[in-house]
């Protein structure tokens, strides 16, 4: 459906020209979930505005990325190619992919009623009256969850709590029936129990409608649950993809190894953790080689610090970039 | 040494009402929110009690008022230093200032009041506790380095004059927290979130204070790095024979971190007990229901959270009797009724709940992993 190829992305600054996203690729599925899981800095984010060309101005694409996306209507839409300020921009926007921010209270208009907005999305990707409009938004603001709707609709986005606002961003993402859902960190800011409401909602929202997901997170919980495939990142490149579950429970990549083993676990108490050794290095000193290979407990002298992996598949659905397994084959092949 | 002498802080129903004032046209009506309302418990020395609650429960609160960074409405904060009971909070005027010369004495001997101590003598305990924050962006002043930042708390509380022995302080913190002599001379903008995380710790444990409040000190970082910092915090306490209150919203951290923790609602405690106690044999219907809602990062781990009806009720109208019972799956007439007694069920186990004779929420430890 959606299949993302050396996506890379630079930002001209002051100190010079960073390069935050590097050669990722991916593909999304009609109805599957995708998770992208990484700390701060590893571009997951930037990414997925990449996908809507919601990138700041000082941004660039690389010229060998390359976006396709295939609409309903069975055409292939080639985003990264889409004039900005177009209109085939704006119909793509909101009414092919829907987005869902982290912080709900800023990405709804405080002087704008919850309902005004989203009868604005429906009205610029459907053809339909107002009234029609905003029954339909009472009708999202239902399916999420939201207690008295048709009194709800009328409200400012500072009259709903934290968890409700998520709620209501959602059934503004989805008042105009998007076929794919990027979800930026959705659930970080709420509370555990907000948290699986709100999960359970999205699950719940995605078997009825039918529609796939970007899921990001910090949070390999949160990815545990809800998404089929999983896209770790660090510092720009995606290290390992796979699905969830082979991922989790045979790491292949260092990085995803030493992510999974510092969570703490309500299993095992007054166990002594395993942080990953280091930090996580700026994105204009970015290391050379293999991005981990500063925190890396594999490290190979020589080999990890001067060349760039490339992408191997030591199990059949799965990708790693990660010397370890690089090696394995090339020997394999050399002999 | 018995348990009670073992004791460090003791927390009698302390309260704390904020008054919020509402405009009508011709008068004003005020308000009591009451961000904490009637906790007891207390802390030992050299022990992590956790306090988990959702955001907005007062759990912020909590900590603050037992440093009195904010001042309680009622209630006692009692610190127990070594052996006899002197307890100067009550001591007025004339014999205030006499204690004053032989206060650092008065440390190592009494017990203290904080909660209805003067801003003056106050001052004097503030260096036997400390804080630190959820934002290491934020807490630290971007125009000291790093040396200054960390000496401040010797400074102001005028523990220490002598710049040689601040400087011999100072340096022997950094080398605790893992900070390099050359980190010292910078300025904060220099370090990674961990990194400055790191700062605040060694500023909180500078003067070698009882008692340290960590509120949310981890939740801003990364995993791979919040764990480091767990480490840390758990290595200087059994150097150093701290005592923290850990503030987080995420169990799983403090699960890791405590040795006892409690769980807040709405300005009140539900449930505290031993660590293992609460996270696999929980007393109380939110407790399991907040333990139920943590998704586990494994892919065949059960995950059917306990929907919880609405959302957490605003401190200024908070529910009649129980205030978990207009969420609580479980919840009778009697809840809406009548408020729970704080009362001890198990040893060392306390609830607030009706009918938690009835529940039983215990869960199977799972399988210890093998190195």
């Amino acid at each position: 459906m959606l299949s993302v190829e050396n996506l890379s992305i630079s930002f001209h600054t002051d100190e010079g020209r960073i390069t935050p996203v590097q050669g990722v690729s991916f593909s999304v599925e009609a109805g599957k979930t995708l998770g992208l899981v990484g700390e701060s800095g590893s571009g997951k984010s930037i990414s997925t505005k990449a996908l809507m060309r919601l990138l700041p101005g000082n941004a660039s694409l690389s010229p060998e990325t390359r976006i396709a996306y295939r609409a309903r209507d069975g055409k292939t839409v080639e985003i990264h190619k889409i004039k900005p300020g177009s209109s085939s921009l704006r119909h793509l926007r909101g009414g092919e992919i829907g987005m869902i921010f982290q912080e709900p209270m800023a990405s709804f208009s405080p002087v704008y009623t919850v309902g005004n907005q989203m009868m604005e999305a429906i009205r610029l990707h459907r053809n339909c009256g107002k009234r029609e409009a905003r029954e339909l938004a009472v009708e999202m603001l239902d399916k999420v969850g939201i207690s008295n709707p048709a009194d709800r609709v009328d409200q400012y986005p500072h009259e709903m709590s934290g968890g409700m606002r998520q709620r209501a961003m959602i059934a503004l993402a989805l008042s105009a029936g998007p076929a794919l859902l990027i979800a930026d960190e959705p659930t970080t800011a709420l509370d555990v129990t907000i948290q699986a409401q709100v999960l359970d909602l999205m699950r719940g929202l995605q078997r009825d409608l039918g529609m796939a997901m970007i899921f990001i997170t910090h949070d390999l919980g949160v990815i545990a649950q809800i998404a089929h495939e999983v896209a770790v990142m660090y510092l720009g490149t995606i290290v390992e993809r796979g699905e969830t579950r082979d991922v989790i429970r045979n790491p292949k990549h260092p990085y995803t190894q030493g992510l999974l083993k510092a969570i703490p676990s309500l299993e095992t108490l007054h166990d002594r953790l395993s942080p990953v050794p280091g930090d996580i290095p700026s994105p204009t000193e970015r290391p050379s080689g293999c991005p981990f290979h500063t925190r890396c407990p594999d490290f190979i002298n020589g080999i990890c610090d001067v060349n760039t992996p490339v992408e191997t598949s030591p199990l059949p659905g799965r990708s790693v970039r990660c010397w370890l397994h690089n090696g394995a084959d090339s020997g394999r092949s050399a002999a | 040494m018995t348990a009670a002498e073992n004791i460090l802080i003791e927390v009698k129903d302390l309260q704390v009402r904020f008054p919020i004032r509402k405009k009508k046209l011709f008068s004003s009506e005020i308000k009591q929110l009451r961000a904490v309302d009637g906790v007891s418990f207390d802390i030992k020395r050299g022990e992590t009690v956790g306090l988990v609650g959702e955001s907005g429960s007062g759990k912020t609160t909590v900590g603050r008022a037992i440093l009195r960074a904010i001042d309680p409405s009622d209630g006692e904060v009692v610190f127990h230093t070594n052996g006899h009971d002197v307890d100067i909070a009550q001591a007025e005027g004339e014999e205030l200032r006499k204690f004053r010369q032989h206060m650092n004495m008065v440390f190592s001997e009494g017990s203290v009041n904080l909660s209805s101590l003067a801003s003056d003598r106050l001052r004097l305990f503030r260096s036997r506790m400390s804080l630190v924050f959820q934002d290491p962006y934020s807490s630290l002043n971007p125009r000291m380095t790093v040396r200054d930042i960390i000496a401040e708390p010797l400074i102001a509380s005028g523990m220490m004059k002598d710049r040689q022995a601040i400087d011999d302080r100072v340096r022997e913190i950094a080398a605790r927290c893992k900070l390099n002599l050359e980190h010292l001379r910078r300025f904060p903008h220099a370090f990674s979130g961990g990194q400055r995380q790191r700062i605040c710790i060694a500023r909180a444990l500078v003067s070698r204070p009882d008692f340290v409040v960590c509120d949310e000190s981890v939740s801003a970082l990364d995993v791979s790095i919040q764990a480091e910092i767990v480490n840390l915090l758990k290595d200087l306490q059994k150097e150093m024979g701290v005592a923290f209150l850990f503030i987080a919203h995420d169990l799983s951290v403090v699960a890791q971190m405590s040795h006892r923790v409690a769980v807040m609602y709405v300005g009140k405690f539900v449930e505290y007990a031993s660590t293992e106690q609460l996270f696999f044999a929980p007393r109380h219907p939110y407790t399991h229901a907040l333990l139920s809602a943590i998704p586990r990062a494994d892919p065949d781990a059960e995950f059917n959270p306990i929907k919880l009806q609405g959302e957490i009720p605003n401190p200024l109208d908070a529910p009649s009797g129980c205030r978990f019972h207009s969420r609580c799956p479980f919840a009778r007439e009697r809840c809406s009724q009548e408020a729970p007694e704080w009362r001890e069920v198990d040893i060392e186990h306390f609830v607030a709940c009706h009918f938690t004779e009835e529940f039983d929420f215990s869960r199977q430890k799972g399988q210890e992993p093998r190195e």
